[in-house]
């Protein structure tokens, strides 16, 4: 066949033809070949040989040369294409043929179909792609289902470990499941629970009006966003319980974002509140008597001087200090002044009018404010609680002691600027009245600030300030020992005010510096002078523990300093802590936390001193990060004969331990209370049996002896 | 001691039952997965290749380049026999040649494998074409099939009969 013939009738079919001669030599391709061809070379004009369009082998080709020779059916070509392009459409079906000469004896001419849609063992290759994808998708799907399997159990396992209750629901609100903490708040079993409406299961109400609270899974499904549920509300279980809880409810949406139900987590804060509530109860109250303390008293004689500088109410303030007090103190022990404190309480607390205040403003100090009472009656009214002190009889074992007061009035109408300018006028007028003879009340005047401030407070006021300005307070050290290391060089620092030739400690001067706000003052005093010592070469290898006033932790000032030369020099945190009175922690609550968690981050530690007298609650230990407890003395020096007493100290030593925290213990008199303390457990030591209040030198030479 | 037992024990294995079995197998496979057209396509090709050696070894053997009518004839059933079948002439001139067949060298291996015939079809039809320059063998009876005999023509020259037959053509390459 001429190649023009061929194309003539082969350019018409859709098949790919080539024409071979029987030794391969291309003779001609039809138009479909030409486009299979181009498909795979970048010129097939070069294209001679059938050598030249395949990867076979050339004795593999002259093989099937013969064997194609031989066939006019045509039988399958095992052929492999070669390409010079990178994409390439594989997928053909090749057969050949050989087509009998026209002329007799003329050689025989071959050709080569190729078919498209199927490739050689395309069948074989589509089974095998088409296994492997079945193989893939079934390896995808186990795999994807042993991760959901996975992430199922991880949620279950989480579902029933989390410490807060979660409660599932429906796209209309119920329940699809409960987990352990909210099947024990709830009091409704998950099986139980299963499909009912969630306000049944999930049943609340406001903790201030007792009112049903809004079901928050219908808001949420209704409005399609998350809801917080109110600060107070209360989740009242199946057999009547009642929780304070707090959180959320969220909608949970597909992935085209419909709604699929609701998701509710809450936790049980009962606890928490009732914690705040102690707290908040601690911080305004004082814990013997149970009245108001001097911190709630100072913020209602606030409101009062502005209330009486508008000109709309008069007030009086009366400030009652018992007489006597000290002497039963001193002759039937604290637990029994500390009765008659409770039984004068009781009977001031009877005489209040409504609205008016009481305080116990600190040890035999009472303060009452008087509302809304005209200048005629203050006398009346105080004069009615000095006499029914005067008709009170304290009762000990067949004792009796009359009880007497002194008491300081001021009137705080639209004359008085501030509380403590009232608080101070009161205070005068109470120390008038003691110097007049005591079982007496005195209405302040102001001829009285002099007479005062010549014998009184306002004097020391004075001794304070300018003990301040020249730098004459003395430091004196107290060594504080650690139970595992016998080198001292631990010291609490204490403040002592210089008087001419006498001592002032500071019981005198800390209330009177608290009362006229320069504790802060003093306070930062202190650190400088002992950042002085420490960078002196022979203190550098002593720490210290210093006071600080409950005042000093809201004074921006100090704090501002503390933080600054803590910053600048890090080491300082190793040198320096704190010490803070139980008392002054509470009632500064707030103030007290931010301050001991702004030095923090530097590694300062602070201790809360005089620990157990106070509040005795271990509540606010979780707000406040101190490392350190000291164990008031009173619970010390009579541990040796006293049971209760070594109970109580043992029982301290146990929670602070388990609340990571040391122990110091404080009055160690003697070797027998230091061995007892030894065996409780007690970390750090402090006491007279120790070392007593001294200054630092004497210290560090007792030691260089001791060690010698 | 228990190799030797299993060397007594009495199994229809060995070389000859396993190469079947192979082979069985095998084109049961491609007869499923391409189908019994294309796989006899490809069993062609074997047969072609596996004819044109047969064919060269008798020539060498016979010493000669070409072999003759009866050459042919006695070859086709010479092969068969070395290689177990049964196949025996029942006619031959100068037009054709027909064959019978008892016993089929792949043995009860062939039944419904007739792609397998195609070994037959091209060993006969390439040494006869490659000799006598063309061939057209026509399987009438198979034992593939379930004939109990195999039934095979060899027609030796392109003429009306040949034409109507039904078979495949083979060439001298």
């Amino acid at each position: 066949m001429q190649p023009s013939d061929f194309q003539i009738f082969a350019d018409a079919l859709p098949e790919a033809l080539i024409l071979l001669s029987g030794d391969g030599s291309v003779l001609s391709t039809n138009k479909c070949a030409k486009r299979f061809l181009s498909n795979r070379f970048n010129s097939i004009e070069q294209l001679k040989s059938l050598n030249d369009l395949v990867n076979n082998d050339p004795e593999e080709i002259k093989k099937s040369l013969r064997a194609w020779s031989r066939s006019r059916t045509p039988i399958p070509a095992v052929i492999s294409w070669k390409s010079e392009k990178e994409f390439v459409d594989s997928n053909w079906r090749c057969q050949a043929f050989m087509i009998e000469p026209a002329v007799k004896n003329n050689p025989a001419q071959l050709i080569i179909r190729c078919i498209p849609g199927r490739g050689q063992l395309s069948e074989f290759t589509l089974l095998n792609a088409e296994l492997e994808k079945t193989q893939n998708t079934l390896k995808t799907l186990l795999n994807t289902r042993e991760a959901l399997e996975k992430e199922h159990e991880l949620a279950t396992v989480t579902l029933k470990c989390i410490g807060d209750a979660v409660i599932t629901t429906d796209n209309i609100g119920n329940i699809e499941s409960l987990n352990p903490v909210a099947e024990a708040l709830t009091g409704w079993t998950n099986k139980e629970a299963l499909g009912k409406p969630s306000c049944e299961i999930f049943n609340i109400i406001s903790e201030i009006t007792r009112e049903p609270s809004p079901d928050p899974i219908q808001r949420s499904l209704k409005e399609n966003i998350i809801i917080e549920l109110g600060n107070h509300t209360i989740l009242i279980s199946k057999d009547g319980t009642e929780y304070v809880i707090e959180d959320s409810v969220a909608p949970i949406r597909n992935k085209n974002h419909e709604i699929i139900g609701t998701v509710l987590v809450f936790h049980d804060v009962t606890a928490k509140r009732l914690a705040l509530r102690q707290l908040e109860y601690l911080a305004l109250h004082d814990t013997l008597t149970g009245l108001n303390n001097r911190h709630y008293f100072e913020q209602e004689l606030f409101k009062a001087v502005d209330l009486a500088k508008r000109g709309t109410l008069v007030f009086a303030l009366l400030y009652i200090d018992l007489d006597e007090f000290k002497a039963v103190n001193d002759t039937a022990g604290h637990s029994v002044g500390d009765n008659l404190l409770t039984e004068v309480s009781q009977l001031f607390s009877s005489r209040l009018r409504r609205g008016d205040t009481l305080a116990r403003l600190g040890g035999d100090e009472f303060g009452v404010l008087l509302q809304n009472i005209n200048k005629e009656q203050i006398e009346k009214t105080a004069e009615s609680y000095k006499q029914a002190l005067n008709d009170f009889q304290f009762t000990w074992k067949d004792k009796m002691f009359d009880i007497n007061s002194s008491i300081g009035v001021t009137i705080i109408d639209n004359n008085i600027n501030t509380a403590a300018e009232a608080l101070r006028q009161a205070d005068v007028a109470c120390y008038v009245a003691k110097q007049k003879g005591r079982n007496r009340l005195h209405i302040y005047a102001p001829k009285d600030d002099r007479k005062a401030m010549q014998l009184g407070e306002v004097s020391l006021i004075s001794k304070l300030n300018n003990a301040l300005k020249n730098d004459s307070f003395i430091l004196y050290f107290q060594p504080i020992i650690d139970s595992k290391n016998i080198k001292t060089n631990y010291f609490e620092v204490l403040l002592r005010l210089k008087d001419d030739d006498s001592i002032i400690t500071p019981n005198i001067f800390i209330p009177v510096a608290e009362r006229y706000a320069i504790m802060p003052k003093i306070d930062k005093w202190v650190v400088v002078q002992v950042i002085k010592l420490l960078e002196q070469k022979q203190y550098a290898n002593c720490k210290f523990s210093i006071n600080l006033s409950g005042a000093s932790f809201e004074d921006e000032d100090i704090i501002t300093f503390l933080s600054k030369k803590i910053k600048n020099n890090t080491a300082l945190s190793e040198s320096i802590s704190f010490e803070v009175t139980e008392t002054a922690a509470v009632t500064h609550i707030e103030g007290t936390a931010d301050f001991m968690h702004s030095l923090l981050p530097y590694g300062v530690k602070f201790a809360l001193d005089d620990f157990g007298t106070g509040f005795s609650s271990f509540a606010y230990l979780k707000h406040l990060p101190v490392d350190l407890i000291k164990i008031d003395g009173v619970f010390v020096k009579d541990i040796a004969h006293d049971p209760a007493d070594q109970a109580m100290v043992r029982s301290i030593n146990n929670i602070a331990h388990s609340l990571n925290k040391k122990t110091i213990a404080e009055y160690v008199e003697n070797e027998e209370i230091l061995d007892i303390l030894k065996d409780i457990g007690i970390d750090y030591f402090q006491g007279y049996h120790l070392g007593k209040p001294d200054t630092l030198d004497k210290h560090l030479v007792f030691e260089e002896v001791k060690l010698a | 001691m228990e190799a030797n037992l299993f060397k007594e024990l009495n199994l229809p294995l060995d070389r000859d039952i396993f190469l079947r079995n192979l082979l069985r197998e095998l084109s049961g496979t491609l007869e499923e997965v391409i189908g019994k057209e294309e796989a006899s396509g490809f069993i062609s090709i074997v047969g072609q290749h596996i004819g044109e050696w047969i064919n060269d070894e008798y020539k060498n053997t016979l010493k000669t380049d070409s072999l003759s009518f009866e050459q042919i004839c006695n070859t086709l059933v010479d092969l068969k026999q070395r290689i177990n079948g049964d196949f025996y002439i029942i006619s031959a001139d100068k037009d054709k040649i027909v064959l019978g067949n008892r016993s089929c060298p792949f043995g009860d291996k062939v039944i419904d494998r007739s792609s397998l015939c195609m070994m037959t079809s091209n060993v006969f039809g390439t040494i006869t074409a490659e000799n006598n320059g063309y061939a057209k063998v026509a399987l009438h009876e198979t034992i593939a099939t379930g004939k109990p005999e195999c039934r095979i023509v060899v027609h030796l020259t392109n003429n009306e009969i040949s034409d109507e037959d039904q078979g495949r053509e083979y060439f001298k390459s």
